[in-house]
């Protein structure tokens, strides 16, 4: 018996190259783009022969308007009409075929994050985080905009306090489209959008979403909502374009747009009734939240 | 900096929590494999696990008896070669529990590895066995013991726990990192949680590197649990004690990396559900019954045994099986080799990775 020993095998040195990946970040923030005219007056968003094509089909086919500052602005129209992909394109979250969009005075072809702190945004078809509480989803909102909050004050304004502990997937249509609205308010933001806050809400969520509405804009808020429903655009916007087919139509104020079609001779079959059925409904059901 | 820095710790917090209550997490990552550690523990006592011995080639009819013998005797896996050294590199890297050779003629020799005791007996036993049936008298055994240069002479049995152990670690690792993150981001795509997270201000770099990292730390507390479940009911043991137990972990850590990478490349390539469950099983499959996750992988047939070695997972559990069951330390050859090409895999996986994976 005799013992044998060995040297350890040598392994040649191996060098792993590990490139750095450089994404492009934009300019840093130095100057707000002039403007002619004086901050008070500028409107806060300008969207100039705006296009977005797909294959093509033009899904938003050269529309401009101007939003001004402390006004609630609607886009009415059918589904399939643009409305959704116009307000994503200017919340910075679709890119744009051709224009030129300034949210604030600034162009989202360049300050895509400035504007995203900016701006507070309600999707239509917005996700949130699995597993997380109310409280702990407002609390990450907070991190990604770098703000202090005190997540039940913000709970409280859109009436979901006694909500803080449930989960979102715990929560009813209208209560989660007011905790979507929450989340937009976290950083303060001064200009609100808003894509379809009411749809497949019951009336007395309606009516209590467009008070909270109203507050926001008593706020000094900057409002932009889509919508399909004519009464909503009526007891809301101070402005409304209506919008077919990737066209405005036309842009006016809801009572100056009745005026005008009543003076071209339209006449409407009169309700001899001074209610409708919603009134009735809501006198017997209340107007108190039902979820 | 400092908004990117609260962005990622937002990101790490949130992640690890929503995985804290994912019951598919817990599924996946601790739950089956513990239940393969239960099965095969309570199993393993009365499991042999084969015997590797090294035959240099010879062209005499000893040993054509010699090489029936030791095949008819079944608890031995049988490598052939034509060249000592090469029989004798395997049994430095303890691939090899012992090496048979006949020398001049007229004797036998068995060089073996001492830290295997339990092995080279049973080489012995059968060499005996057939000297006794051999009709050539002249032939006589003589035995020469090959000390390994690794850890001190451990003569615990190894047992099937030890074995299969590292194999479940690499099993629970490479199934929770890839079905995890493959799974979590398309749920986060089609539930429109990310188009949510990126209308607002949100750092693609924190956001991605707090979900792995969350993740990371998630699956290692689970294989640190299911380590601690397999030493207290099984007494599984690391050779050298907690240095290699340590060892283990790092290398664990290293694995883990390298299988995130796999779920990014799938979160990439899928685009619904339909298509995550056959991507990710067909890396995770195949892996889990050739790469040596039960079973040694020289007890496949060369061929398949060729491609079983090419798996990463296969050079996961043959890193750490070397420390944990031959006492190897991590710049020791047998150990470093296996996670160097480990990494390699993470290379080519962080490149596919950032090819093909989007956020949105």
């Amino acid at each position: 018996m005799f013992m044998v020993s060995y040297e350890k095998g040598k392994l040649s040195q191996n060098t792993l190259v590990i490139r750095k990946k450089t994404t492009a970040l934009p300019p840093v923030l130095i100057k707000k783009i002039p403007s002619k005219r004086p901050k008070e007056e500028r409107p806060v968003i300008q969207v100039k022969n705006l296009v977005k094509k797909y294959d093509d089909t033009f899904a938003v086919n050269k529309i401009s308007f101007e939003v001004k500052k402390g006004e609630i602005f609607g886009i009415l129209g059918p589904n399939g009409a643009g409305k959704t992909t116009t307000l994503e394109i200017i919340e910075t979250i679709l890119s744009k075929t051709e224009g030129k969009v300034l949210v604030d005075g600034l162009d989202i072809d360049i300050y895509q994050n400035q504007i995203k702190s900016l701006i507070g945004i309600q999707l239509q078809t917005a996700g949130f985080y699995p597993n997380l509480t109310l409280v702990e989803q407002l609390e990450l909102f907070a991190d990604i905009y770098n703000v202090n909050i005190k997540p039940l004050a913000v709970l409280k304004t859109v009436n979901l306090v006694d909500k803080a502990k449930s989960r979102v997937d715990q929560l009813s249509g209208g209560q989660k489209q007011r905790f979507s609205i929450a989340t937009t308010l976290v950083a303060d933001p001064t200009i609100i959008f808003l894509d379809e806050p009411t749809t497949g809400l019951d009336p007395q969520a309606r009516r209590n979403l467009w008070e909270m509405i109203l507050d926001l804009k008593k706020k000094g808020k900057t409002i932009v909502l889509t919508t399909h429903y004519m009464d909503e655009a009526e007891q809301l916007c101070d402005r409304v374009a209506i919008m077919d087919a990737g066209k405005i139509l036309e842009i006016n104020t809801a009572e100056n747009f009745i005026k005008e079609l009543l003076a071209r001779g339209f006449k409407k079959e009169q309700s001899t009734l001074g209610a409708s059925l919603e009134d009735v409904f809501l006198d017997l059901t209340g107007k108190n939240w039902r979820d | 900096m400092t908004r990117n820095l609260r962005q990622y710790f937002g990101f790490f917090t949130t992640s690890f929590k929503s995985l804290l209550r994912t019951p598919t997490a817990w599924v996946i990552g601790f739950i089956f494999p513990i239940i393969f550690i239960l099965l095969f523990g309570f199993i393993s006592n009365n499991t042999i696990i084969k015997v590797n011995v090294g035959l240099l080639k010879d062209d005499s009819s000893v040993y054509t008896t010699l090489k029936d013998s030791l095949q008819g005797a079944k608890i031995f896996n049988i490598v052939e070669a034509q060249n000592y050294d090469e029989l004798e590199k395997k049994l430095q890297n303890a691939d090899l529990d012992g090496i048979v050779r006949i020398e001049n003629d007229s004797q036998i020799t068995l060089v073996s590895n001492a830290n295997k005791p339990e092995n080279v007996s049973a080489i012995k036993e059968s060499l005996d066995k057939i000297n006794n049936e051999l009709t050539f008298s002249k032939y006589k055994i003589s035995q020469r013991v090959y000390s390994i240069n690794s850890s001190q002479i451990n003569s615990r049995q190894s047992r099937y726990i030890d074995f299969v152990m590292p194999g479940i670690i690499g099993y629970a690792l490479m199934s929770a990192a890839i079905f995890g993150v493959a799974y979590s981001f398309l749920t986060l795509r089609k539930e429109n949680v990310l188009k949510r997270l990126f209308a607002a201000p949100t750092n693609t770099t924190a956001f991605i590197l707090g979900q792995s990292t969350s993740r990371l730390l998630f699956i290692l507390i689970q294989n640190i649990a299911l380590v601690l479940t397999s030493i207290l009911l099984f007494n599984f043991n690391a050779r050298n004690g907690l240095a290699g137990f340590s060892q283990m972990f790092v290398v664990i850590i290293i694995g883990l990396l390298v299988f995130l990478s796999f779920g990014y490349v799938i979160a990439g390539i899928a685009k619904s559900d339909d298509t995550v469950a056959p991507i990710a099983n067909l890396i995770v499959i195949p892996q889990l019954i050739l790469g040596g996750t039960f079973f040694p992988v020289s007890s496949l047939p060369e061929w398949l045994a060729f491609i079983a070695k090419l798996m990463p997972v296969y050079s996961f559990n043959e890193a750490v099986r070397k420390i944990t069951v031959d006492g190897f330390n991590l710049i020791d050859y047998p150990v470093f080799s296996n996670v160097i090409y480990l990494i390699m895999w993470g290379v080519v996986g962080y490149f596919a990775a950032s090819k093909v994976f989007k956020i949105r």
